[in-house]
């Protein structure tokens, strides 16, 4: 499949610290690919490269098959929220929006309807005339998403885009994206909230202090990451590590430990044998906190 | 995108205050010198002693007592404002995704920038002479010279005094536009728009430093003066054209390098 976005050995240091380290992945088209890492992990460094807003150290960044100076001639083909709505505060919606197609090059008796169209989809409305300034969080995140979705774009590039929103905010982006995607758009979504990409991501690459931990298609991090079967123990710990069997957390009552779904029988005779009482099963698919989690050895969390 | 960003310079309401400010002081300067009669001749900034005589002094007085300081001022304000409250608001990075380009947005932030100074003194002459009709007499004029001229042509010396003064600040701008090619900071860009600008006026007033004179950007800023003589004495007018010019191009090529170069991180 060909690539929408291709990203090779990308690097950049801002006022000393590396952001983003060495980092490559490819999203092809067509698919919902989740950008997943913790705040501060370098996500929105990298999509700002990706946009052309900062000009890596080192690497390349191909977008829609354009490189380089080339970028900005398809830019008009990518939507893109980034890292959150920017809007002028004492303009109004509309204004804002038509400015935006202004920078795209559209005469303003052209804009009109793509503007309204937008406002509608992401359920502005009433508020369309109202100064941005005085908008809700939400209002400005919906603001934000009608500016990605001003006109028919080949790709979506949205970070974060459920921030600030509430429950039915956050469906209603949810299958906006899933719209999108229905309709053979490719959507590069960055998230921190893992459950989000677990509902509508097909690929996912995964970053943890500006490096990319592992990436692929859900399919491919399933064979990579099986499913693991969680076990409720008494918390034999010699024993445990003498068996090289994971620890997930342990106390002194009870130990849960992780063993691959294939290898549960020879597993819990082994267990079995060794004296250690077992409690009962949790189990089957790992999560995308759980693939974070086994790659990171840390839990998803701001450092 | 250039009418767009002048609509978003006339709604700034930053801006709007600065245009009702600017109108203030023709008119508290001309009810002040109606009530309390004007200074002796010779006394106070140029022009202030003739304001009584006839009514296209009163928009001139005030150009020239706002010349030095509260033009720089709200010049570098919107100038500085011009990028750096895009970055700040955060719908720079918008802007810059789109294909219009680096050097298109820099374009239309820039003539902005300049339409709005023309228009600051376009308010103070404007208020000025309308207030200058209704509180002093009108027909013939006495230029500098001593000659008596009509008052059609005292008002269209007005009309090029304005345009004369705010295209003398037309450097300021382009400082405060190159400042904030670098910033997110309104607030700084502004600053160090009007230090460079209050920077020159003091070295011009340093004996020691005549030589560098000509070279600063307030040099021939009292050039409008000429204006009122019969005929008019250009050379002034053409050196401080020159002058404003030469920095207003250097200033733009700066903000044009940093700005196309920039990492865009707000």
């Amino acid at each position: 499949m060909p690539s929408a976005l291709a990203v090779t050995g990308v690097t950049k240091r801002l006022s000393g610290s590396m952001v983003v380290d060495g980092v490559s992945l490819e999203v092809p088209e067509g698919s919902v690919f989740g950008f997943l890492g913790p705040n501060g992990a370098g996500k929105t460094t990298t999509i700002r490269m990706l946009l052309g807003l900062v000009r890596p150290d080192s690497g390349s960044v191909e977008l829609l098959g354009a490189r380089g100076s080339k970028i900005r001639s398809v830019l008009p083909r990518v939507g893109a929220l980034i890292e959150g709505p920017g809007y002028v505060p004492y303009l109004s919606a509309r204004d804002n929006l038509s400015r935006l197609l202004a920078a795209e090059g559209v005469r303003r008796r052209d804009r009109a309807a793509a503007v309204e169209a937008a406002i509608e989809r992401v359920g502005l409305g009433s508020a369309a005339g109202k100064a941005v300034g005085r908008y809700s969080l939400g209002m400005r995140q919906r603001l934000g998403l009608a500016g990605a979705l001003l006109r028919d774009r080949d790709l979506y590039i949205l970070d974060e885009p459920t921030n600030g929103l509430d429950p039915s905010g956050m469906r209603e982006v949810r299958r906006l994206i899933q719209e999108l995607a229905a309709s053979g758009k490719t959507v590069f979504v960055s998230t921190h909230l893992l459950s989000e990409a677990e509902q509508f991501c097909s690929h996912v690459a995964f970053m943890s202090q500006g490096r990319l931990v592992a990436s692929g298609s859900r399919e491919e991090l399933r064979r990579e990451f099986p499913a693991e079967v969680v076990l409720r123990v008494s918390p034999e710990t010699a024993v445990l590590s003498r068996l090289g069997i994971r620890v997930v957390e342990a106390d002194a009552a009870w130990a849960r430990v992780a063993v691959p779904e294939d290898g549960l029988p020879s597993a819990v005779s082994e267990l079995v044998a060794g004296g250690v009482s077992i409690y009962g099963f949790e189990g089957g698919q790992r999560s995308l906190e759980d693939i974070f989690v086994a790659e990171v050895g840390e839990g998803f969390d701001v450092r | 995108m250039f009418a767009d960003e002048l609509r978003r310079v006339y709604r700034r309401p930053r801006n709007l205050v600065i245009l009702l400010l600017v109108a203030v002081v023709p008119v508290l300067l001309g009810v002040v010198v109606k009530v309390g009669g004007g200074p002796r001749h010779g006394g106070g900034p140029p022009f202030f002693a003739e304001i009584t005589q006839n009514a296209v002094f009163l928009p001139v007085a005030a150009l020239a007592s706002m010349e030095a300081l509260i033009l720089p001022l709200s010049v570098a304000i919107v100038s500085g404002d011009a990028l750096a409250g895009d970055a700040a608001n955060g719908s720079l990075r918008y802007l810059l995704v789109r294909k219009l380009g680096r050097v298109s947005v820099l374009n239309a932030k820039a003539v902005s920038a300049l339409v709005f100074t023309l228009t600051i003194a376009a308010v103070i002459a404007g208020v000025g002479l309308v207030l200058g009709f209704i509180l002093f007499p009108g027909g013939q004029l006495i230029t500098l010279s001593g000659q008596a001229v009509s008052t059609l042509t005292g008002v269209f010396d007005v009309v090029l005094a304005a345009l004369l003064v705010g295209v003398s600040m037309f450097s300021v701008a382009m400082v405060g536009l190159a400042v904030s090619s670098l910033t997110s900071s309104s607030l700084a860009a502004a600053s160090i728009a009007l230090t460079v600008a209050i920077a020159c006026e003091v070295i011009s007033a340093i004996p020691q430093l005549s030589a560098i004179r000509p070279a600063l950007l307030s040099n021939y800023w009292g050039s409008y003066v000429d204006l009122f003589r019969s005929p008019m004495v250009l050379g002034g007018v053409f050196k401080d054209l020159l002058e404003q010019a030469g920095w207003s191009a250097l200033f733009y090529a700066i903000a044009v390098i940093t700005f196309s170069r920039r990492d865009i991180l707000t």
